[in-house]
Protein backbone atom coordinates (compact mmCIF):
# COMPACT_ATOMS: atom_id res chain seq x y z
CA UNK A 1 0.00 0.00 0.00
CA UNK A 2 3.07 2.23 1.28
CA UNK A 3 4.88 2.04 -2.44
CA UNK A 4 1.57 2.40 -4.51
CA UNK A 5 0.50 5.86 -2.50
CA UNK A 6 3.98 6.85 -2.78
CA UNK A 7 4.25 6.50 -6.59
CA UNK A 8 0.74 8.25 -7.03
CA UNK A 9 2.28 11.21 -4.54
CA UNK A 10 5.15 11.04 -7.29
CA UNK A 11 3.18 10.95 -10.31
CA UNK A 12 0.83 14.37 -8.62
CA UNK A 13 4.25 15.90 -8.11
CA UNK A 14 5.33 15.00 -11.48
CA UNK A 15 2.31 16.55 -12.99
CA UNK A 16 2.33 19.71 -10.85
CA UNK A 17 6.13 20.39 -11.89
CA UNK A 18 5.39 20.13 -15.49
CA UNK A 19 2.67 22.14 -15.38
CA UNK A 20 4.49 24.99 -13.51
CA UNK A 21 7.21 24.42 -16.13
CA UNK A 22 4.68 24.80 -19.23
CA UNK A 23 2.86 27.80 -17.71
CA UNK A 24 5.68 29.80 -16.36
CA UNK A 25 6.01 32.41 -19.52
CA UNK A 26 2.50 32.76 -19.18
CA UNK A 27 2.63 34.05 -15.39
CA UNK A 28 3.04 37.92 -16.55
CA UNK A 29 6.75 37.37 -14.74
CA UNK A 30 9.22 40.16 -16.17
CA UNK A 31 11.49 39.36 -18.74
CA UNK A 32 14.28 39.77 -16.37
CA UNK A 33 13.02 36.44 -14.90
CA UNK A 34 12.27 35.07 -17.92
CA UNK A 35 15.54 35.84 -19.03
CA UNK A 36 16.85 34.39 -16.28
CA UNK A 37 14.99 31.08 -16.22
CA UNK A 38 16.01 30.69 -19.85
CA UNK A 39 19.80 30.63 -18.41
CA UNK A 40 19.00 28.41 -15.92
CA UNK A 41 17.85 25.69 -18.39
CA UNK A 42 21.09 26.26 -20.18
CA UNK A 43 23.00 25.77 -17.35
CA UNK A 44 21.20 23.11 -16.35
CA UNK A 45 22.14 21.07 -19.57
CA UNK A 46 26.35 22.29 -18.95
CA UNK A 47 25.69 20.82 -15.76
CA UNK A 48 24.31 17.33 -16.66
CA UNK A 49 26.44 17.16 -19.45
CA UNK A 50 29.35 17.94 -17.14
CA UNK A 51 28.35 15.64 -14.30
CA UNK A 52 28.14 12.72 -17.08
CA UNK A 53 32.25 12.85 -17.75
CA UNK A 54 33.17 14.48 -14.34
CA UNK A 55 30.49 12.85 -11.88
CA UNK A 56 29.37 9.48 -13.50
CA UNK A 57 32.61 8.82 -15.03
CA UNK A 58 34.39 10.41 -12.69
CA UNK A 59 37.00 12.22 -15.23
CA UNK A 60 37.44 15.68 -14.14
CA UNK A 61 37.12 18.33 -16.77
CA UNK A 62 37.98 21.73 -16.41
CA UNK A 63 37.47 22.68 -20.13
CA UNK A 64 33.61 22.41 -20.40
CA UNK A 65 33.04 26.03 -21.23
CA UNK A 66 35.31 25.26 -24.36
CA UNK A 67 32.53 22.93 -25.84
CA UNK A 68 29.70 25.52 -25.05
CA UNK A 69 32.02 28.07 -26.85
CA UNK A 70 32.44 25.88 -30.24
CA UNK A 71 28.55 25.55 -30.15
CA UNK A 72 27.56 28.72 -29.49
CA UNK A 73 30.14 29.90 -32.24
CA UNK A 74 29.52 27.33 -35.08
CA UNK A 75 25.67 27.72 -34.73
CA UNK A 76 25.93 31.33 -34.80
CA UNK A 77 28.18 31.39 -37.89
CA UNK A 78 26.26 28.90 -39.79
CA UNK A 79 22.69 31.01 -39.85
CA UNK A 80 25.09 33.69 -40.19
CA UNK A 81 26.76 32.98 -43.45
CA UNK A 82 24.96 30.01 -44.83
CA UNK A 83 21.63 31.24 -43.20
CA UNK A 84 21.13 27.57 -42.17
CA UNK A 85 17.97 26.96 -40.49
CA UNK A 86 18.02 27.05 -36.13
CA UNK A 87 17.00 23.30 -36.22
CA UNK A 88 20.58 22.16 -38.11
CA UNK A 89 22.29 25.06 -36.57
CA UNK A 90 21.53 22.80 -33.64
CA UNK A 91 22.43 19.62 -34.72
CA UNK A 92 25.54 20.96 -36.57
CA UNK A 93 26.86 22.00 -33.40
CA UNK A 94 26.21 19.37 -31.37
CA UNK A 95 28.02 17.74 -34.03
CA UNK A 96 31.02 19.87 -34.01
CA UNK A 97 31.38 19.80 -29.84
CA UNK A 98 31.01 16.21 -30.20
CA UNK A 99 33.77 15.80 -32.58
CA UNK A 100 35.76 18.09 -30.94
CA UNK A 101 35.69 16.39 -27.70
CA UNK A 102 36.48 13.07 -29.25
CA UNK A 103 39.37 14.80 -30.77
CA UNK A 104 40.38 15.84 -27.58
CA UNK A 105 39.32 12.60 -25.56
CA UNK A 106 41.93 10.34 -27.66
CA UNK A 107 45.03 11.29 -26.14
CA UNK A 108 43.48 12.96 -22.87
CA UNK A 109 41.58 9.75 -21.77
CA UNK A 110 44.99 7.93 -21.65
CA UNK A 111 45.77 10.01 -18.77
CA UNK A 112 44.63 10.22 -15.51
CA UNK A 113 43.37 12.26 -12.50
CA UNK A 114 45.44 15.95 -12.62
CA UNK A 115 47.21 15.48 -15.97
CA UNK A 116 43.63 15.25 -17.58
CA UNK A 117 42.08 18.39 -15.83
CA UNK A 118 45.52 20.39 -17.02
CA UNK A 119 44.66 19.01 -20.66
CA UNK A 120 41.13 20.09 -20.42
CA UNK A 121 42.28 23.33 -19.06
CA UNK A 122 45.06 23.76 -21.83
CA UNK A 123 42.00 22.86 -24.39
CA UNK A 124 39.82 25.90 -22.90
CA UNK A 125 42.53 28.30 -22.84
CA UNK A 126 43.20 27.09 -26.54
CA UNK A 127 39.58 27.66 -27.77
CA UNK A 128 38.82 30.75 -26.02
CA UNK A 129 42.27 32.05 -27.56
CA UNK A 130 41.39 30.92 -30.93
CA UNK A 131 37.92 32.52 -31.18
CA UNK A 132 39.92 35.91 -29.93
CA UNK A 133 42.15 36.02 -32.43
CA UNK A 134 40.76 34.27 -35.52
CA UNK A 135 39.43 37.75 -36.11
CA UNK A 136 38.34 36.89 -39.78
CA UNK A 137 36.02 34.24 -38.94
CA UNK A 138 34.95 35.66 -35.32
CA UNK A 139 35.44 38.98 -35.86
CA UNK A 140 37.43 38.75 -31.80
CA UNK A 141 36.40 40.94 -29.55
CA UNK A 142 33.95 42.56 -31.12
CA UNK A 143 31.55 39.57 -31.26
CA UNK A 144 29.46 37.78 -33.72
CA UNK A 145 26.22 40.08 -33.59
CA UNK A 146 22.96 39.92 -35.54
CA UNK A 147 22.39 36.20 -34.95
CA UNK A 148 19.42 35.16 -36.02
CA UNK A 149 16.02 34.27 -33.69
CA UNK A 150 14.75 30.40 -34.17
CA UNK A 151 12.04 30.56 -36.69
CA UNK A 152 9.67 27.24 -36.22
CA UNK A 153 6.32 26.69 -37.88
CA UNK A 154 6.21 30.15 -39.10
CA UNK A 155 6.63 32.05 -35.83
CA UNK A 156 9.94 33.73 -34.49
CA UNK A 157 11.17 32.56 -30.99
CA UNK A 158 12.60 35.71 -29.83
CA UNK A 159 10.88 37.40 -26.57
CA UNK A 160 11.94 35.38 -23.22
CA UNK A 161 8.20 34.12 -22.90
CA UNK A 162 8.69 32.42 -26.18
CA UNK A 163 11.85 31.70 -26.32
CA UNK A 164 11.83 29.78 -23.06
CA UNK A 165 9.44 26.82 -25.13
CA UNK A 166 12.41 25.89 -27.25
CA UNK A 167 15.14 26.35 -24.13
CA UNK A 168 12.46 23.83 -22.36
CA UNK A 169 11.88 21.37 -24.77
CA UNK A 170 15.51 20.61 -25.54
CA UNK A 171 16.49 20.25 -22.36
CA UNK A 172 13.97 18.32 -21.28
CA UNK A 173 14.45 15.73 -24.26
CA UNK A 174 18.39 15.99 -23.89
CA UNK A 175 17.51 15.11 -20.16
CA UNK A 176 15.50 12.68 -20.49
CA UNK A 177 17.29 10.35 -23.05
CA UNK A 178 20.30 11.45 -20.93
CA UNK A 179 18.71 9.87 -17.90
CA UNK A 180 17.65 6.91 -19.77
CA UNK A 181 21.87 6.18 -21.27
CA UNK A 182 22.81 6.89 -17.69
CA UNK A 183 20.83 4.36 -16.06
CA UNK A 184 21.36 1.75 -18.24
CA UNK A 185 24.56 -0.88 -19.24
CA UNK A 186 26.36 2.00 -20.59
CA UNK A 187 25.65 4.35 -17.29
CA UNK A 188 26.50 1.68 -14.71
CA UNK A 189 29.71 1.23 -16.77
CA UNK A 190 30.87 4.63 -16.65
CA UNK A 191 30.52 4.43 -12.74
CA UNK A 192 32.45 0.82 -12.42
CA UNK A 193 35.31 2.99 -14.15
CA UNK A 194 35.39 6.06 -11.84
CA UNK A 195 35.33 3.98 -8.70
CA UNK A 196 37.78 0.91 -9.93
CA UNK A 197 39.53 0.85 -13.56
CA UNK A 198 40.99 -2.74 -12.68
CA UNK A 199 38.09 -4.53 -11.35
CA UNK A 200 35.87 -2.35 -14.52
CA UNK A 201 38.70 -4.07 -16.87
CA UNK A 202 38.11 -7.26 -15.30
CA UNK A 203 34.28 -7.31 -16.27
CA UNK A 204 34.72 -6.44 -19.69
CA UNK A 205 34.82 -3.00 -19.69
CA UNK A 206 36.94 -1.21 -22.79
CA UNK A 207 37.80 1.50 -20.56
CA UNK A 208 39.57 3.53 -23.13
CA UNK A 209 36.55 3.57 -25.34
CA UNK A 210 34.14 4.27 -23.07
CA UNK A 211 35.75 7.46 -21.30
CA UNK A 212 36.27 8.89 -24.75
CA UNK A 213 32.54 8.14 -25.99
CA UNK A 214 31.58 9.95 -22.66
CA UNK A 215 33.53 12.74 -22.90
CA UNK A 216 32.26 13.00 -26.75
CA UNK A 217 28.75 12.59 -25.38
CA UNK A 218 29.20 15.32 -23.11
CA UNK A 219 30.61 17.60 -25.56
CA UNK A 220 27.94 17.66 -27.91
CA UNK A 221 25.44 17.88 -25.04
CA UNK A 222 27.50 20.86 -24.08
CA UNK A 223 27.11 22.41 -27.96
CA UNK A 224 23.53 22.00 -27.92
CA UNK A 225 23.57 24.57 -24.82
CA UNK A 226 25.88 26.85 -27.03
CA UNK A 227 23.42 26.80 -29.72
CA UNK A 228 20.47 27.43 -27.40
CA UNK A 229 22.63 30.34 -25.74
CA UNK A 230 24.13 31.97 -29.16
CA UNK A 231 20.28 32.33 -30.44
CA UNK A 232 18.71 33.84 -27.15
CA UNK A 233 21.19 36.01 -26.74
CA UNK A 234 21.79 37.07 -30.46
CA UNK A 235 25.18 38.79 -29.94
CA UNK A 236 27.91 36.26 -28.60
CA UNK A 237 31.51 37.17 -27.73
CA UNK A 238 34.45 35.08 -26.48
CA UNK A 239 34.44 36.01 -22.89
CA UNK A 240 31.67 34.05 -22.10
CA UNK A 241 33.94 30.90 -22.75
CA UNK A 242 36.51 31.64 -20.55
CA UNK A 243 37.97 29.08 -18.14
CA UNK A 244 36.22 30.65 -15.71
CA UNK A 245 32.90 29.62 -17.18
CA UNK A 246 34.29 25.80 -16.97
CA UNK A 247 34.90 26.48 -12.91
CA UNK A 248 31.05 28.07 -12.35
CA UNK A 249 29.93 24.97 -14.13
CA UNK A 250 32.37 22.26 -12.57
CA UNK A 251 30.98 24.03 -8.54
CA UNK A 252 27.01 23.29 -9.69
CA UNK A 253 28.48 19.40 -10.78
CA UNK A 254 29.91 19.37 -7.13
CA UNK A 255 28.04 21.27 -5.06
CA UNK A 256 24.89 18.77 -6.68
CA UNK A 257 27.22 16.01 -5.71
CA UNK A 258 29.13 14.46 -7.99
CA UNK A 259 27.63 11.26 -10.46
CA UNK A 260 24.11 13.14 -9.43
CA UNK A 261 21.81 14.18 -11.86
CA UNK A 262 19.31 15.41 -9.83
CA UNK A 263 21.69 17.06 -8.05
CA UNK A 264 23.37 19.11 -10.83
CA UNK A 265 19.97 20.43 -11.87
CA UNK A 266 19.41 21.22 -8.75
CA UNK A 267 22.81 23.20 -7.78
CA UNK A 268 22.42 24.64 -11.66
CA UNK A 269 19.29 26.51 -10.56
CA UNK A 270 20.14 27.47 -7.06
CA UNK A 271 23.98 28.74 -8.58
CA UNK A 272 22.34 30.30 -11.90
CA UNK A 273 19.44 31.94 -10.00
CA UNK A 274 20.75 33.36 -6.43
CA UNK A 275 23.30 35.29 -7.52
CA UNK A 276 21.00 37.20 -10.19
CA UNK A 277 18.19 37.22 -8.06
CA UNK A 278 20.04 38.52 -5.09
CA UNK A 279 21.37 42.16 -6.58
CA UNK A 280 24.48 43.11 -6.16
CA UNK A 281 25.65 39.33 -5.63
CA UNK A 282 26.10 38.91 -9.09
CA UNK A 283 29.37 40.51 -9.72
CA UNK A 284 30.67 37.74 -6.81
CA UNK A 285 29.70 35.14 -8.49
CA UNK A 286 32.56 33.71 -9.46
CA UNK A 287 34.00 34.39 -5.88
CA UNK A 288 30.94 32.11 -4.19
CA UNK A 289 31.83 29.51 -6.80
CA UNK A 290 35.12 29.11 -5.93
CA UNK A 291 34.55 29.12 -2.07
CA UNK A 292 31.55 26.65 -2.53
CA UNK A 293 34.14 24.49 -4.52
CA UNK A 294 36.67 24.52 -2.28
CA UNK A 295 34.14 23.93 0.78
CA UNK A 296 32.62 20.74 -0.97
CA UNK A 297 35.91 19.63 -1.77
CA UNK A 298 37.50 19.83 2.13
CA UNK A 299 34.57 18.24 3.06
CA UNK A 300 34.34 15.64 1.07
CA UNK A 301 30.98 16.04 0.45
CA UNK A 302 31.66 14.62 -3.05
CA UNK A 303 29.22 11.72 -3.01
CA UNK A 304 26.69 12.47 -0.80
CA UNK A 305 24.08 11.66 -3.13
CA UNK A 306 24.32 8.60 -3.31
CA UNK A 307 23.33 7.61 0.08
CA UNK A 308 20.32 8.56 2.15
CA UNK A 309 20.29 10.76 4.39
CA UNK A 310 19.00 7.74 6.62
CA UNK A 311 22.02 5.80 5.75
CA UNK A 312 24.31 8.40 6.10
CA UNK A 313 22.98 8.84 9.83
CA UNK A 314 23.22 5.24 10.36
CA UNK A 315 26.55 5.16 9.09
CA UNK A 316 27.36 8.22 11.52
CA UNK A 317 26.09 6.54 14.56
CA UNK A 318 28.12 3.31 13.37
CA UNK A 319 31.33 5.01 13.69
CA UNK A 320 30.21 6.98 17.32
CA UNK A 321 29.55 3.13 18.48
CA UNK A 322 32.77 2.13 17.25
CA UNK A 323 34.53 4.36 18.81
CA UNK A 324 33.17 3.82 21.99
CA UNK A 325 33.59 0.23 22.06
CA UNK A 326 37.17 0.72 21.04
CA UNK A 327 37.28 3.16 24.19
CA UNK A 328 35.76 0.69 25.92
CA UNK A 329 38.62 -2.09 25.35
CA UNK A 330 41.28 0.15 25.97
CA UNK A 331 39.81 0.51 29.41
CA UNK A 332 39.41 -3.15 29.92
CA UNK A 333 43.38 -3.79 28.77
CA UNK A 334 44.55 -1.46 31.15
CA UNK A 335 42.29 -2.86 34.29
CA UNK A 336 44.11 -6.26 33.07
CA UNK B 1 42.16 -32.50 -22.33
CA UNK B 2 41.56 -30.43 -19.69
CA UNK B 3 39.03 -26.95 -19.53
CA UNK B 4 42.33 -24.57 -18.81
CA UNK B 5 45.55 -25.61 -20.13
CA UNK B 6 48.70 -23.81 -19.07
CA UNK B 7 52.03 -24.81 -20.22
CA UNK B 8 55.62 -23.14 -19.23
CA UNK B 9 54.48 -20.07 -18.03
CA UNK B 10 56.89 -17.02 -17.12
CA UNK B 11 56.55 -13.64 -16.10
CA UNK B 12 59.48 -11.67 -14.79
CA UNK B 13 59.20 -8.07 -13.83
CA UNK B 14 63.18 -6.57 -13.98
CA UNK B 15 65.14 -9.03 -12.47
CA UNK B 16 62.99 -10.62 -10.24
CA UNK B 17 61.35 -13.65 -12.26
CA UNK B 18 57.57 -13.97 -10.51
CA UNK B 19 56.57 -17.03 -12.17
CA UNK B 20 59.16 -19.49 -13.87
CA UNK B 21 57.99 -22.33 -16.56
CA UNK B 22 54.11 -22.72 -14.70
CA UNK B 23 52.15 -25.66 -16.38
CA UNK B 24 48.92 -26.08 -15.07
CA UNK B 25 45.62 -27.96 -16.02
CA UNK B 26 42.28 -27.43 -15.03
CA UNK B 27 39.46 -30.28 -15.66
CA UNK B 28 36.11 -29.28 -16.08
CA UNK B 29 33.77 -29.48 -12.80
CA UNK B 30 36.43 -29.25 -10.57
CA UNK B 31 37.92 -27.68 -7.82
CA UNK B 32 41.83 -26.79 -8.35
CA UNK B 33 44.19 -24.88 -5.94
CA UNK B 34 47.20 -22.87 -6.07
CA UNK B 35 49.04 -22.52 -2.56
CA UNK B 36 52.26 -21.09 -1.45
CA UNK B 37 54.20 -18.99 0.65
CA UNK B 38 53.04 -15.01 0.57
CA UNK B 39 55.38 -13.68 -2.25
CA UNK B 40 55.30 -17.52 -4.14
CA UNK B 41 53.69 -15.42 -6.98
CA UNK B 42 50.36 -17.22 -7.71
CA UNK B 43 48.56 -13.77 -8.08
CA UNK B 44 50.97 -13.11 -10.50
CA UNK B 45 49.71 -16.34 -12.73
CA UNK B 46 46.15 -15.25 -12.26
CA UNK B 47 47.34 -11.70 -13.51
CA UNK B 48 48.67 -13.39 -16.59
CA UNK B 49 45.74 -15.59 -16.99
CA UNK B 50 43.32 -12.55 -17.07
CA UNK B 51 45.38 -10.22 -19.31
CA UNK B 52 46.69 -7.76 -16.48
CA UNK B 53 50.00 -8.69 -17.23
CA UNK B 54 51.48 -9.69 -20.50
CA UNK B 55 53.03 -13.08 -20.00
CA UNK B 56 56.74 -13.10 -21.31
CA UNK B 57 56.53 -17.16 -22.54
CA UNK B 58 53.74 -19.75 -22.22
CA UNK B 59 50.62 -21.07 -23.62
CA UNK B 60 47.58 -20.82 -22.48
CA UNK B 61 44.19 -23.08 -24.39
CA UNK B 62 40.82 -22.08 -22.98
CA UNK B 63 38.64 -24.91 -24.39
CA UNK B 64 41.10 -26.14 -26.66
CA UNK B 65 41.58 -22.39 -27.83
CA UNK B 66 44.26 -20.23 -27.28
CA UNK B 67 44.00 -16.50 -25.52
CA UNK B 68 46.00 -15.01 -27.26
CA UNK B 69 46.62 -10.92 -28.28
CA UNK B 70 43.27 -9.99 -26.19
CA UNK B 71 42.87 -7.06 -24.57
CA UNK B 72 42.40 -7.07 -20.55
CA UNK B 73 38.64 -6.56 -21.33
CA UNK B 74 37.78 -9.57 -23.38
CA UNK B 75 39.02 -12.04 -21.09
CA UNK B 76 35.77 -12.35 -19.37
CA UNK B 77 34.03 -12.76 -22.88
CA UNK B 78 36.11 -15.87 -22.98
CA UNK B 79 35.15 -17.45 -19.90
CA UNK B 80 37.56 -16.55 -17.75
CA UNK B 81 36.31 -14.34 -14.39
CA UNK B 82 38.12 -13.63 -11.41
CA UNK B 83 37.72 -12.04 -8.20
CA UNK B 84 40.72 -9.98 -6.38
CA UNK B 85 42.57 -10.62 -3.71
CA UNK B 86 42.03 -7.37 -2.05
CA UNK B 87 38.75 -5.94 -2.46
CA UNK B 88 38.26 -4.15 -5.74
CA UNK B 89 34.48 -3.48 -5.78
CA UNK B 90 32.68 -0.32 -7.42
CA UNK B 91 32.21 1.22 -3.57
CA UNK B 92 29.90 3.65 -4.56
CA UNK B 93 27.52 1.63 -6.57
CA UNK B 94 25.30 -0.83 -4.91
CA UNK B 95 25.49 -4.38 -4.81
CA UNK B 96 23.23 -5.15 -7.58
CA UNK B 97 24.66 -2.46 -9.83
CA UNK B 98 27.98 -4.27 -8.23
CA UNK B 99 26.66 -7.58 -10.04
CA UNK B 100 25.13 -6.05 -13.19
CA UNK B 101 28.24 -4.79 -13.92
CA UNK B 102 29.98 -8.33 -13.63
CA UNK B 103 27.07 -9.63 -16.41
CA UNK B 104 27.08 -6.71 -19.17
CA UNK B 105 29.63 -8.51 -20.66
CA UNK B 106 26.57 -10.59 -21.87
CA UNK B 107 24.25 -7.85 -22.37
CA UNK B 108 23.85 -6.70 -26.46
CA UNK B 109 22.57 -3.52 -26.93
CA UNK B 110 24.20 -0.54 -28.16
CA UNK B 111 23.90 2.93 -27.45
CA UNK B 112 20.53 3.62 -29.31
CA UNK B 113 18.90 1.05 -27.53
CA UNK B 114 20.36 2.14 -24.56
CA UNK B 115 18.64 5.77 -25.12
CA UNK B 116 15.62 5.26 -25.88
CA UNK B 117 14.89 2.24 -23.36
CA UNK B 118 13.35 0.66 -26.35
CA UNK B 119 11.83 -2.92 -26.15
CA UNK B 120 15.10 -4.62 -26.75
CA UNK B 121 16.96 -2.74 -24.17
CA UNK B 122 13.98 -3.25 -21.57
CA UNK B 123 14.10 -7.66 -22.49
CA UNK B 124 18.09 -7.38 -22.11
CA UNK B 125 18.05 -5.21 -18.71
CA UNK B 126 15.18 -7.40 -17.03
CA UNK B 127 16.92 -10.46 -17.82
CA UNK B 128 20.04 -9.08 -16.30
CA UNK B 129 18.24 -7.85 -13.51
CA UNK B 130 17.17 -11.63 -12.61
CA UNK B 131 19.98 -12.93 -13.84
CA UNK B 132 22.57 -10.70 -11.49
CA UNK B 133 19.17 -11.21 -8.20
CA UNK B 134 19.71 -14.90 -8.70
CA UNK B 135 23.48 -14.28 -8.29
CA UNK B 136 23.14 -12.34 -5.31
CA UNK B 137 20.69 -14.87 -3.80
CA UNK B 138 22.82 -17.83 -4.33
CA UNK B 139 25.62 -16.07 -2.23
CA UNK B 140 22.95 -15.19 -0.10
CA UNK B 141 23.07 -11.14 -0.78
CA UNK B 142 19.53 -11.01 -1.04
CA UNK B 143 18.95 -8.43 1.62
CA UNK B 144 21.61 -6.05 0.52
CA UNK B 145 20.47 -5.68 -2.97
CA UNK B 146 19.91 -2.03 -3.22
CA UNK B 147 22.99 -1.05 -0.39
CA UNK B 148 25.95 1.13 -1.63
CA UNK B 149 28.39 -1.83 -1.39
CA UNK B 150 31.74 0.19 -0.05
CA UNK B 151 30.11 0.55 3.60
CA UNK B 152 28.96 -3.30 3.72
CA UNK B 153 30.66 -5.31 6.30
CA UNK B 154 34.21 -7.00 5.10
CA UNK B 155 32.50 -10.80 4.71
CA UNK B 156 29.82 -9.43 2.92
CA UNK B 157 32.05 -7.90 0.44
CA UNK B 158 34.04 -10.89 -0.10
CA UNK B 159 31.09 -13.11 -1.28
CA UNK B 160 29.75 -9.99 -3.43
CA UNK B 161 32.87 -9.77 -5.17
CA UNK B 162 32.15 -13.41 -5.89
CA UNK B 163 28.48 -13.16 -7.41
CA UNK B 164 29.73 -10.28 -9.32
CA UNK B 165 32.27 -12.72 -11.00
CA UNK B 166 29.56 -16.05 -11.00
CA UNK B 167 27.18 -13.74 -12.70
CA UNK B 168 28.49 -13.87 -15.77
CA UNK B 169 28.89 -17.52 -16.46
CA UNK B 170 32.60 -17.76 -16.59
CA UNK B 171 34.16 -21.10 -17.98
CA UNK B 172 36.67 -20.62 -15.00
CA UNK B 173 36.14 -19.09 -12.28
CA UNK B 174 39.26 -18.00 -10.42
CA UNK B 175 38.40 -16.67 -7.15
CA UNK B 176 42.26 -15.32 -5.50
CA UNK B 177 42.11 -15.83 -1.57
CA UNK B 178 38.27 -15.55 -1.17
CA UNK B 179 38.87 -16.67 2.63
CA UNK B 180 41.44 -14.08 3.34
CA UNK B 181 40.23 -12.40 6.32
CA UNK B 182 37.13 -14.25 6.92
CA UNK B 183 36.36 -15.47 10.67
CA UNK B 184 36.38 -19.51 10.61
CA UNK B 185 32.66 -19.63 10.68
CA UNK B 186 32.81 -17.30 7.47
CA UNK B 187 35.71 -19.63 6.09
CA UNK B 188 32.80 -22.98 7.12
CA UNK B 189 29.98 -21.09 5.26
CA UNK B 190 32.85 -20.15 2.07
CA UNK B 191 33.51 -23.65 2.07
CA UNK B 192 30.47 -25.16 1.18
CA UNK B 193 29.41 -22.47 -0.72
CA UNK B 194 32.39 -23.15 -3.06
CA UNK B 195 31.73 -26.75 -3.27
CA UNK B 196 28.31 -26.11 -4.09
CA UNK B 197 28.96 -24.41 -7.20
CA UNK B 198 30.87 -27.50 -7.75
CA UNK B 199 27.91 -29.27 -7.91
CA UNK B 200 26.07 -26.99 -10.26
CA UNK B 201 28.61 -27.46 -13.10
CA UNK B 202 31.45 -24.91 -12.19
CA UNK B 203 34.71 -25.13 -12.65
CA UNK B 204 36.83 -23.12 -10.27
CA UNK B 205 40.46 -22.29 -10.14
CA UNK B 206 41.48 -21.34 -6.13
CA UNK B 207 44.32 -19.75 -5.10
CA UNK B 208 44.00 -19.53 -0.60
CA UNK B 209 45.78 -19.88 2.30
CA UNK B 210 43.49 -21.47 4.60
CA UNK B 211 45.63 -25.00 4.29
CA UNK B 212 42.52 -26.52 6.07
CA UNK B 213 40.08 -24.84 3.31
CA UNK B 214 42.35 -26.26 0.03
CA UNK B 215 42.96 -29.21 1.56
CA UNK B 216 39.20 -29.90 2.29
CA UNK B 217 37.83 -28.97 -1.13
CA UNK B 218 40.52 -29.52 -3.20
CA UNK B 219 40.48 -31.61 -5.76
CA UNK B 220 43.59 -31.13 -7.21
CA UNK B 221 46.06 -28.70 -5.48
CA UNK B 222 49.46 -26.73 -7.01
CA UNK B 223 52.07 -25.33 -4.72
CA UNK B 224 54.08 -22.88 -5.54
CA UNK B 225 57.35 -21.38 -4.31
CA UNK B 226 59.51 -18.56 -5.34
CA UNK B 227 57.93 -18.78 -8.92
CA UNK B 228 58.71 -22.31 -9.83
CA UNK B 229 55.99 -25.43 -8.73
CA UNK B 230 57.33 -26.82 -5.96
CA UNK B 231 54.89 -30.04 -5.83
CA UNK B 232 51.24 -30.75 -7.33
CA UNK B 233 49.19 -33.95 -6.56
CA UNK B 234 45.92 -35.06 -4.52
CA UNK B 235 45.33 -32.88 -1.75
CA UNK B 236 46.56 -36.10 0.76
CA UNK B 237 49.49 -36.65 -1.69
CA UNK B 238 50.44 -32.85 -1.52
CA UNK B 239 50.21 -32.44 2.43
CA UNK B 240 52.77 -35.52 2.63
CA UNK B 241 55.33 -34.14 0.06
CA UNK B 242 58.48 -32.69 2.48
CA UNK B 243 59.00 -30.11 0.09
CA UNK B 244 56.09 -28.40 0.19
CA UNK B 245 56.00 -29.04 4.41
CA UNK B 246 59.76 -27.12 4.30
CA UNK B 247 58.27 -24.20 2.45
CA UNK B 248 55.58 -23.58 5.04
CA UNK B 249 56.99 -24.36 7.85
CA UNK B 250 61.12 -24.16 7.60
CA UNK B 251 63.91 -26.12 7.34
CA UNK B 252 63.82 -27.50 10.74
CA UNK B 253 60.46 -28.05 11.08
CA UNK B 254 60.39 -30.82 8.61
CA UNK B 255 60.89 -33.61 10.99
CA UNK B 256 58.86 -32.33 13.57
CA UNK B 257 56.09 -32.04 11.18
CA UNK B 258 56.65 -35.18 9.83
CA UNK B 259 56.83 -37.04 13.33
CA UNK B 260 53.25 -35.74 13.99
CA UNK B 261 51.44 -37.84 11.48
N1 LIG C 1 53.55 -5.43 -11.01
C1 LIG C 1 54.63 -5.91 -10.36
N2 LIG C 1 55.82 -5.29 -10.45
C2 LIG C 1 56.90 -5.77 -9.81
N3 LIG C 1 56.88 -6.86 -9.03
C3 LIG C 1 55.71 -7.53 -8.89
C4 LIG C 1 54.54 -7.08 -9.55
N4 LIG C 1 53.53 -7.93 -9.23
C5 LIG C 1 54.06 -8.85 -8.41
N5 LIG C 1 55.37 -8.61 -8.21
C6 LIG C 1 56.29 -9.42 -7.41
O1 LIG C 1 56.12 -10.76 -7.79
C7 LIG C 1 56.22 -11.60 -6.65
C8 LIG C 1 55.00 -12.48 -6.54
O2 LIG C 1 53.90 -11.72 -6.12
P1 LIG C 1 52.42 -12.27 -6.01
O3 LIG C 1 52.09 -12.95 -7.29
O4 LIG C 1 51.53 -11.18 -5.60
O5 LIG C 1 52.54 -13.34 -4.86
P2 LIG C 1 51.42 -14.12 -4.06
O6 LIG C 1 50.10 -13.80 -4.65
O7 LIG C 1 51.78 -15.55 -4.21
O8 LIG C 1 51.52 -13.70 -2.63
C9 LIG C 1 56.42 -10.70 -5.45
O9 LIG C 1 57.78 -10.68 -5.14
C10 LIG C 1 55.95 -9.36 -5.94
O10 LIG C 1 56.65 -8.33 -5.30
MG1 LIG D 1 48.47 -12.99 -3.83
Amino acid sequence: MKIKSNRIFRKLLFCIMACVLISLPLLGLSNFVMRLAVFVWIYILLATSLNFTSGVAGQVSLGHAAFFGIGAYVSALLSLKLELHFLICLALAAAAAGVSGWLVALPAMRLSGGYLAIVTLGFGQIVYIVLLNWIDLTRGPMGLVGIPSPVLFGIEFRKPQSYYYIALFFCVAVLLLFKNYIGSRAGRNLMAIRDDETAAAAMGVDIYKEKVKAFAISSAIAGIAGSLYAHFMLFIDPSKFVGDESTAILSMVVLGGLGSMKGSIAAALVLTALPELLRGFSRYRMLIYGILLVAMMITKAVDWSRYSWYDRMQQWIQRVVQAINRKKGGWKNGAA
Amino acid sequence: MALLEVYGLCKSFGGLAAVKDISIMVPKGKIVSLIGPNGAGKTTVFNLLTGFYERDSGQVLLDGAALDKLATHEYIQKGMSRTFQNLRLFSKMTALENVLVGYQSRMKCNDWNMIFHDRKYRQEENQAREKSRNALAKLGLSRYEKDICGGLPYGVQKRLEIARALVSDPKVLLLDEPAAGLNPNETQELSKLILSLREEGNTIFLIEHDMRLVMSISDYVYVMDHGELLSEGEPKQVRQDPKVIEAYFGKGRVAGAAERK
